[in-house]
């Protein structure tokens, strides 16, 4: 059973954004497709992964859900290196963790893979009556910094799903047009499992770079 | 009409022996709490975890080791009654190792933490933290998300704002002022919350402080920013490994998994949510009177009782299993893997890497500990014109006082004016008068002050609190109605700490000021706040931990100005049916807090302290089945609206379950396997393994 699918591709994402706006949540919807009602808050990192259908091909995400809290950031950095993508999460109903998406991006951009390719995520959509960051503002925010955009809601699911592989399409498109070349170091991408397992064999050869965590 | 005593008792007298004569068969009525077939009761785990689907019932094993349980509790009432002759013997050492009875595990955690003296040399100095807390603390936002998600599974911790939150949450925001060199840092929650699992809320706070500072434990490094003991156990952690475990080593390596991914957890937290829920507690048991050591020797245990399996592992494997997997029951029983855990304490003593190299002094407190900041200056008294609006007037009160009181009496709308006027004494008239009326700062369990001589009483302290409901000053006026009033006090005293200021719908609002015409001495607004607006935890922009003068890296000056949008939001949904109950239901309801009445006792005998015993784990522990008699009804659904609160009782509650049993800390990746799992999921996570594999020794 464990490896039905065969993936073409393994990209290393993500997921990051101050404390409380539900990382950890969507990272278990998309997973289960179950809202986790008592969540705990992440310490340190904690990763899942997932095989998703783009396009007729079977790309794993490895995704890192990082803790959100200021202080655990000196921790979770070393994590960032080699990520191809990276849902960047706030919460609609909190300007705080609005306003500290240009911190959270810079990291993003300073410590990953140059060619990151991040998504915007406004989670907890369905709280709208306790709204305090528009969607026009947020989308306005995203078009300057070149970030995908959603809105999202980890308690029903809604746009979870599309967050991710939104973000895993457009970078299998630059793949496919040569912006991003998944040989080079760094890139996030691994070829998938076959792939891999002649890389590996018979002792690694090629470091799989991507799944390198700094420590 | 008015009927006669007597007959009212007549009346009383034959109601009561006809229900009796009825019998329960008959169909008498009773509270759903007193029903045994209440569905909460068949949910709650010995440990006290809710569990999705109704228990099945003990097993003949774990009805052996209940009883196993309550002989080694006998052994160690004993050997309490006699703890001078036994403190540090072997033989307390051998069964700290079997792990402490859940009985008697509060007091032995005092006994060797030194609760008491640390409590008796630091008289007061808890609640005036609180106080502190109240005025200055940075981490009050992020400790409210925290206990939020902080064992929601638990039936201590599962009702939003019920008293274990509550105590949960003045112990960190009381420790986020009392040490600002660690102040909050996640991670510390769980720690407080099984410390608070078995000990009353003052000891709570100062079983931290031990642990934070104490030379076995320091755990002050693990959480002061920049981790740098954590740093170094993981960098031992792989010495440990290369040494102990070579080619385990290697294979984690090769993988990728690196030690800083899943050691995080057990060195933060020593092992809470790493490891099934009872062998965490005998971890802690066994952390608590050994110290650091347990860490390292724990970590390498873990690892080695599951080598054979994480050897044949890839990274994803790897990941499920030391994230998640580790909190499903072990192959082993508990008492196997602490004897496992003394071997390894020695074979790594005898390697000579039973400990990192030593700490440096970053891992130390440098700045002293419970500094007070001084309340401002008393202020001259002025006529402040745009101050004479309330925050009470401005619409700011609870959003319920209690209504439902059983016992006879006027309501608390009419105590109020009786209990306020000797304090409302000499003072102003006017807009001031209901805010002063609220200093009752003796008032036991209001985070208050103490009164710092006896004319304070005769002071008026303005206080921000102006949403409490008006209480006696003290105890003697706990004579008068109503009776019980100490545990009204208590849970007024211990209402969500946001001030009522800081709800959105105090923006724009009047400021919170000093009233006019009052000397003031007591804790009142800090003086820039009189110039910035309200004050929160959160918005100068130096008490930012991003701030370059905290340590951060900066931040853009949009963020830097205080939003209206950015203020901590208050507790505007409707409060929890519970607080808005009589003392006596409440206490009937919540069976864990059947020492509220307790609590109130304590307060009448001043001397006697740490009165918060264990009668809930012992509840537990008396029979796998729950008590009977007292128990915890699901409230109204309305309030599982609200955001962040628990869902709704699970539907499938009637059914028996034979789903492994749901543990503290399960991740999102757990709980696979089980029926309603997609397939694409069973094979994304390979997960062809029943659910229950357990691990390989």
């Amino acid at each position: 059973l464990h490896n039905v699918f065969k993936s073409d591709f393994l990209f290393k994402f993500l997921v990051i954004g101050n404390a409380g706006t539900g990382k950890s949540c969507l990272l278990h919807q998309f997973i289960e497709k179950k809202f986790k009602d008592d969540s705990n808050h992440t310490i340190g990192v904690e990763f899942g992964s997932k095989i998703i259908n783009v396009g007729g091909k079977y790309v794993k995400l490895q995704i890192w859900d990082t803790a959100g809290q200021e202080r655990f950031r000196s921790v979770t950095r070393s994590y960032y290196r080699g990520a191809a993508g990276a849902l960047l999460v706030y919460d609609i109903t909190s300007r705080e963790t609005y306003n500290a998406l240009t911190n959270w991006l810079t990291d993003a951009r300073m410590l990953a893979s140059q060619n990151i390719v991040i998504i915007l995520c406004g989670n907890k959509k369905d709280l709208d009556a306790d709204r305090e960051v528009t969607f026009l503002e947020a989308s306005r925010f995203a078009q300057e910094n070149e970030l995908m955009f959603l809105e999202t809601s980890a308690l029903t699911g809604e746009n979870v799903e599309e967050a991710f592989v939104q973000c895993a399409r457009k970078i299998l498109n630059k793949i496919e047009s040569g912006e991003l070349d998944p040989e080079r170091m760094g890139s996030g991408i691994q070829y998938g499992d076959a792939a891999l397992r002649q890389l590996r064999s018979p002792r690694r050869t090629q470091a799989p770079n991507a799944q390198e965590c700094g420590c | 009409m008015k009927e006669d005593p007597e007959t009212l008792l007549a009346l009383e007298r034959a109601k009561i022996i006809a229900q009796y004569d009825q019998g329960r068969q008959a169909g008498v009525p009773v509270d759903p709490q007193e029903d045994p077939e209440l569905p909460l009761f068949k949910v709650t785990d010995r440990l006290g975890f809710l569990h999705e689907k109704e228990l099945p019932s003990l097993t003949t094993q774990e009805a052996k080791h209940k009883r196993r349980d309550i002989r080694r509790a006998d052994k160690w009432l004993k050997m309490l009654r006699d703890w001078g002759q036994y403190q540090g013997s072997k033989k307390m050492h051998k069964r700290v190792f079997k792990g402490i009875p859940p009985q008697v595990r509060g007091r032995v955690w005092s006994l060797l933490l030194d609760l008491e003296k640390v409590k008796a040399e630091n008289k007061g100095k808890y609640e005036r933290m609180k106080e502190q807390a109240r005025l200055f603390s940075r981490d009050i936002k992020q400790i409210d998300l925290d206990v939020n998600r902080t064992f929601r599974n638990h039936i201590m911790y599962w009702d939003r704002y019920g008293i274990k939150q509550q105590a949960l949450f003045h112990v960190l925001a009381a420790y986020s002022v009392y040490n600002t060199e660690v102040g909050y840092c996640q991670g510390m929650s769980e720690v407080v919350a099984v410390l608070l699992m078995f000990l009353g809320e003052e000891d709570a706070f100062w079983a931290l402080a031990q642990l934070m500072v104490s030379e076995r434990h320091a755990m002050h490094g693990f959480f002061v920013p920049g981790f740098p003991k954590l740093l170094r156990f993981q960098a031992h952690h792989e010495q440990v490994l290369t040494k102990g475990l070579p080619k385990l080593k290697q294979h984690l390596d090769e993988e990728h998994m690196c030690t800083g991914i899943y050691t995080a957890k057990w060195f933060l937290q020593c092992f809470i949510g790493r490891t099934p829920f009872s062998l965490t507690l005998k971890l802690w048991d066994t952390y608590i009177l050994e110290g650091e050591r347990v860490l390292t020797a724990m970590a390498y245990t873990v690892l080695k009782l599951h080598k054979k399996r994480l050897l044949k592992l890839p990274l994803e494997g790897l990941r499920e299993f030391l994230q998640d997997g580790l909190c499903q029951p072990w192959a082993l029983e508990d008492d196997a893997v602490l004897r496992h855990l003394q071997a390894s304490m020695v074979e790594l003593q005898r390697m000579k890497c039973d400990l990192p190299p030593p700490a440096k002094p970053e891992e130390f407190p440098t700045l002293p500990l419970g500094l007070e900041r001084a309340s401002p200056e008393p202020r001259p008294v002025l006529a402040s014109p745009g101050c004479e609006k309330l925050p009470s007037e401005a619409g700011l009160t609870l959003p319920h006082l209690p209504v439902e009181h059983e016992r006879p009496g006027p309501s608390p709308a009419q105590v109020v004016p009786e209990a306020e006027e000797p304090q409302n004494e000499g003072a102003s008239t006017g807009p001031t008068a209901a805010h002063t009326s609220l200093g009752a700062p003796e008032a036991p369990g209001l985070a208050c002050l103490p009164p710092a001589q006896d004319s304070s009483r005769d002071r008026l302290q303005p206080q921000r609190f102006t949403s409490l409901p008006n209480l006696p000053g003290n105890h003697e006026a706990a004579d008068r109605w109503p009776p019980a009033v100490g545990s009204e006090l208590e849970r007024w005293a211990s209402l969500p700490l946001l001030p009522a200021w800081a709800t959105p719908r105090a923006t724009g609002q009047a400021q919170p000021c000093i009233p006019t015409g009052v000397p003031v001495t007591g804790p009142i607004q800090p003086d820039e706040d009189q110039a910035t607006g309200p004050r929160t935890p959160l918005l100068p922009c130096d008490a930012c931990s991003r701030c370059p003068s905290q340590g951060g890296e900066g931040h853009s000056g949009e963020e830097a100005l205080a939003r209206p949008g950015e203020l901590p939001r208050g507790p505007d949904c409707p409060l929890h049916p519970l607080t808005s109950m009589s003392a006596r239901k409440l206490e009937a309801w919540h069976p864990l807090e059947g020492s509220v009445m307790e609590r109130v006792m304590a307060l009448k005998r001043p001397a006697s302290s740490s009165s918060v015993p264990q009668v809930f784990m012992l509840a537990f522990l008396e029979d796998g089945a729950p008590l009977p008699q007292r128990g915890l009804a699901w409230p109204e659904p309305r309030s599982w609206e609200d955001r962040g609160t628990m869902s709704a009782p699970p539907a499938g509650m009637k059914t028996v379950g034979t789903e492994p049993p749901h543990v503290p800390g399960q991740s999102w990746s757990l709980a696979k396997a089980g029926p309603g799992l997609s397939e694409e999921c069973v094979a994304t996570w390979g997960l062809g393994m029943p659910h229950r594999a357990t691990s390989v020794i």
